[in-house]
C-alpha cells in the first residue's frame, strides 16, 4: 500500500534550518537559499516575510544567519526604527546614504549579538579591500570590520591615522546603540534612537563626501546585491523572469539582458572592466564509438496505456512498464569546474542517452579558459582533457552553445564566473541572456539530466 | 460528508469550549503541541462533571493493537478464565473520559469497532458473555492525531461533534516551559508563526530544560536537545533574552 504523506518519514530540507520567527517575532517566512559570498537579506515589512541566508552548518553560513537574526530582533524591539530611518535617507538636507546606512545598522546588530554571547557572529566573512578601492568604501570596510574584532583596528587597514579615528570614533557611538539596544536599557524611543545612528553616520559621511564617489559607480553595492540575488533564482527558473528584472531596475540597469544586440559596457566601482575571460576551442581525437542499443524498458506510470496487457502485470514496486525514449543528438554543453567534480564516466554516461550528441567540456583560470570537443557524431574521446578548476569563460562557451544543434543543455551548478574567477553581476545576467534566448535547459548535475530533473533540482525531498 | 475542521489561530479555547459541551472530539496538530495533555488536564475544571469523581482512560493506537486490548479479554485466573474490560468499556461503564491517541494510525478492525463506541446515544457494545454495554453518564471521547482528517473514513469522522486543528503549543505548556526556563515558552510559541518544519518541538524544549536542570552546560543541552540545529536555536534564543541560553 502506498504510504500517505503524513505516515512517510519527513526528511528536513535545507531551508527548515532557520529559525527566524524567534527574533523577528512574526512568520511565516519564505527562506531562500543565498550561498556564501552573494549576501544575506531579510525583509519583514512586505506582507511576505523573506529571509535570504546561506543554509550551510559551515562557521560562515552560520555567522551570516545569526547576523540576519539580530537584524530581525532589532526591527522586532524597534518597530517604527525603519520608518525613522527611512525618513533619515530621504531627509532634504542631510540625506544619509543606504550604503553608510546599511554600514551602521551591521555595526550596531553585530554589537547586539556580541552583547549576547553569540561568538560565532566573529565569523562573518568580510573580504579586504583592495588597494584602489575608494577611500570612503575602506571607511565603511572598516568600521564593519571593528565590530567583529571588539574594536581593534586590523592590520591591514590602509586608512590614514585620522580617518582611523574618526572612523573609530563613529563606531564607538554604534556600538552602544547595539549594546544597550531595548527601550529598557537606553530609555530612547525608536525616533531617538534613529537620530543618533543619523547623527554619528552624517559624521563620516560628510568627511568622505560620499555624494561624488557614489555619483562615479554605475551601480551601488546594494543594487548589486540585490540583482544577483533575483538573477540567481531567475537561472533556476524561480522568481522574476530576466527580462522583468531589467524592467524592474530601469535606469540604474547597466545591462540589458534581453539584448539582442552587442553587450553594454561594464565597469565596477574601481573603475576597471570586468568581463568574461578569451576562449579557445580544442577538438579533441575521438577514437571510441559510442554504443547505440536497443530501446530500454523501465518501469513508468504510462506503460499502461502503451501496453494494456503487460500494464495488468505490475512490477514489484507496483509500476506498468515503458520504454524508455533515448535522447539521441543535439549538443551538450559542461561546467568542467571543481565545484562539478566531473569524471570519464560521466562522459560515457551522456552518450547511452544520447549517442550522437555533441559532447563539450569548457573551464578556465584568470583570464583565459578552453573548451574542449568531447564527443560527435557517435565516436568520443576517451578521458578527459586536464583542466583547471575555474569557470571564466561561461559566457562564450554559452554564445557556442547557443549556435549549435537543438536539443542544447546545459549542465552546471550556475556558479558563472568571469576573470580572476570573480562571481559578478552583469555576468550572471548575460549567461541569463544567453541562456534564455539560446533556448538552452539547465541542468544542475549530469545525474539530474539523466533523471529529466530541469532547474533547481535541490538535493533534498520535499 | 464529514463535520467540517474548526481551523483558527484560538483552536485551544475552541478545544475548551468543545469539551465542555460535546462529547465526541477529533483534536489534531502537529506533534508535541500538548494534545494528549490537553486532553487529559483541560475537563478537570468542567462544570458539568462537578458532580462526578471521574479519571481519565487513555489509549494510544497503532496498527499492531488488536480489538480485544481496546474492549476487553477473557484471562485466566487460576482455573478458569474471568472477563476482563478494556480501557473502552472501563471508561463506558464509568462514565469516564476516553483519550483516544493517534486514532488515525489505528487498524481497519479497531477502526470499524469505533464506529460503535463513537455512536453517540446509541452506542451500545456487546460482549462475549452475552451482555451489552451502553456509556454511562458522563462518557466523553477525544481522539487526537498528527495528521489530517483524510485518513480517516468519512463515516468514522462524521461521528465526532467537532473536528479541531490546532497548530501551536498548548499555553499551559508555553506556561510549564517559561517557568522552567524563563522565555523559553515564549521563544517556542513564536517558532510556531512560521512553518512547521521550522518551528521548535516542545518535547524537545522540555528536553533541553531537563539537561539544563540537570547542570549539563547549555550548549551540550542544546546539541542534544535540538541536534544540528542547536547553534541556531541558541542564537535566537540568546536574542531572545531566553534565560539558560543568554
Amino acid at each position: 500500500m502506498p504510504q500517505t504523506r503524513s505516515k512517510r518519514a519527513r526528511k528536513s530540507k535545507p531551508t527548515d534550518v532557520p529559525i527566524p520567527a524567534i527574533p523577528a517575532g512574526k512568520g511565516p517566512f519564505n527562506v531562500r537559499e543565498m550561498p556564501p559570498g552573494f549576501g544575506a537579506s531579510t525583509n519583514t515589512l512586505s506582507p511576505e516575510n523573506t529571509l535570504y541566508v546561506p543554509l550551510g552548518y559551515d562557521k560562515e553560513s552560520r555567522a551570516i544567519r545569526f547576523h540576519e537574526y539580530a537584524h530581525l530582533e532589532l526591527g522586532k524591539v524597534r518597530p517604527d526604527l525603519a520608518k525613522y530611518l527611512d525618513k533619515a535617507v530621504k531627509d532634504k538636507k542631510q540625506p544619509i546614504d543606504p550604503q553608510w546606512l546599511q554600514a551602521g545598522l551591521d555595526v550596531i546588530v553585530n554589537s547586539m549579538a556580541q552583547a549576547r554571547d553569540i561568538e560565532e557572529i566573529a565569523d562573518l566573512p568580510l573580504d579586504d579591500p583592495k588597494p584602489t578601492t575608494p577611500e570612503y568604501t575602506q571607511a565603511m570596510w572598516l568600521l564593519r570590520k571593528l565590530s567583529l574584532t571588539q574594536g581593534r583596528v586590523p592590520r591591514n587597514n590602509k586608512l590614514p591615522s585620522d580617518e582611523t579615528a574618526q572612523v573609530q570614533n563613529v563606531y564607538q557611538g554604534l556600538l552602544n546603540l547595539g549594546q544597550n539596544y531595548t527601550h529598557r536599557q537606553d530609555k530612547l524611543d525608536d525616533k531617538q534612537y534613529a537620530d543618533y545612528i543619523a547623527q554619528a553616520l552624517r559624521k563620516l559621511q560628510s568627511f568622505y563626501d560620499t555624494k561624488e564617489a557614489i555619483s562615479k559607480l554605475k551601480m551601488s553595492p546594494s543594487i548589486a546585491g540585490m540583482t544577483n540575488m533575483m538573477l540567481r533564482q531567475a537561472l533556476d527558473g524561480e522568481g522574476l523572469s530576466g527580462k522583468a528584472i531589467t524592467k524592474m531596475l530601469g535606469s540604474e540597469s547597466p545591462f540589458d539582458i534581453t539584448h539582442k544586440g552587442p553587450k553594454a559596457h561594464y565597469m565596477y566601482s574601481d573603475g576597471k572592466d570586468s568581463g568574461w575571460g578569451t576562449m579557445s576551442i580544442v577538438t579533441l581525437s575521438m577514437d571510441a564509438m559510442a554504443r547505440r542499443r536497443a530501446p530500454e524498458r523501465k518501469p513508468s506510470y504510462v506503460g499502461g496505456f502503451r501496453n494494456a496487457f503487460r500494464a495488468l502485470l505490475p512490477a514489484m514496486d507496483g509500476r506498468a512498464w515503458a520504454i524508455r525514449r533515448n535522447k539521441m543528438g543535439g549538443t551538450i554543453l559542461l561546467d568542467m569546474s571543481g565545484s562539478m567534480s566531473l569524471e570519464p564516466s560521466d562522459i560515457v554516461k551522456l552518450l547511452k542517452t544520447a549517442p550522437l550528441a555533441q559532447i563539450a567540456g569548457y573551464s578556465g583560470n584568470k583570464t583565459t579558459g578552453t573548451m574542449w570537443i568531447m564527443a560527435k557524431g557517435g565516436r568520443y574521446h576517451n578521458g578527459i582533457p586536464e583542466h583547471p578548476g575555474n569557470n571564466v569563460i561561461d559566457g562564450p562557451a554559452l554564445r557556442w552553445l547557443s549556435q549549435q544543434p537543438k536539443p542544447r543543455v546545459w549542465i552546471s551548478d550556475g556558479q558563472v564566473t568571469g576573470t580572476g574567477d570573480g562571481m559578478q553581476t552583469h555576468l550572471l545576467a548575460d549567461a541569463i541572456g544567453i541562456v534564455s534566448r539560446g533556448d538552452i535547459e539547465r541542468y544542475h548535475t549530469i545525474d539530474a539530466y539523466l533523471l529529466g530533473q530541469p532547474g533547481d533540482d535541490t538535493p533534498y525531498e520535499e | 460528508m464529514s463535520n467540517p475542521t474548526v481551523k483558527s489561530a484560538d483552536g485551544w479555547a475552541m478545544f475548551d469550549l468543545a469539551l465542555r459541551y460535546l462529547d465526541r472530539i477529533y483534536l489534531y496538530g502537529a506533534p508535541g503541541l500538548g494534545k494528549t495533555y490537553a486532553a487529559t488536564h483541560s475537563r478537570m475544571d468542567q462544570s458539568r462533571f462537578k458532580t462526578v469523581q471521574r479519571e481519565v482512560v487513555n489509549a494510544t493506537l497503532s496498527d499492531d493493537i488488536v480489538l480485544q486490548e481496546l474492549i476487553g479479554h477473557y484471562m485466566p485466573k487460576g482455573t478458569e478464565f474471568v472477563w476482563h474490560d478494556g480501557p473502552v468499556i472501563t471508561a463506558m461503564r464509568s462514565g469516564q473520559l476516553l483519550v483516544l491517541n493517534e486514532l488515525a494510525r489505528a487498524s481497519a478492525a479497531v477502526k470499524d469497532a469505533m464506529l460503535g463506541v463513537l455512536d453517540g446515544g446509541s452506542t451500545a457494545i456487546p460482549l462475549p458473555s452475552g451482555e451489552i454495554v451502553t456509556p454511562a453518564q458522563g462518557f466523553q471521547v477525544v481522539a487526537t492525531a498528527n495528521s489530517s482528517t483524510d485518513d480517516l473514513d468519512p463515516a468514522l469522522l462524521d461521528r465526532f461533534e467537532a473536528v479541531i486543528w490546532v497548530s501551536t503549543p498548548h499555553p499551559q505548556m508555553i506556561a510549564a516551559l517559561d517557568s522552567e526556563v524563563k522565555g523559553l515558552g515564549t521563544a517556542v510559541e513564536a517558532s510556531f508563526k512560521d512553518s512547521p518544519e521550522r518551528a521548535i518541538s516542545p518535547r524537545s524544549a522540555f528536553t533541553f530544560t531537563k539537561l539544563i536542570k540537570a547542570g549539563v552546560n547549555p550548549k551540550q543541552s542544546a546539541q542534544l536537545a535540538f541536534g544540528q540545529r542547536s547553534a541556531d536555536i541558541v542564537a535566537a534564543f540568546k536574542l531572545a533574552g531566553v534565560g539558560a541560553a543568554a
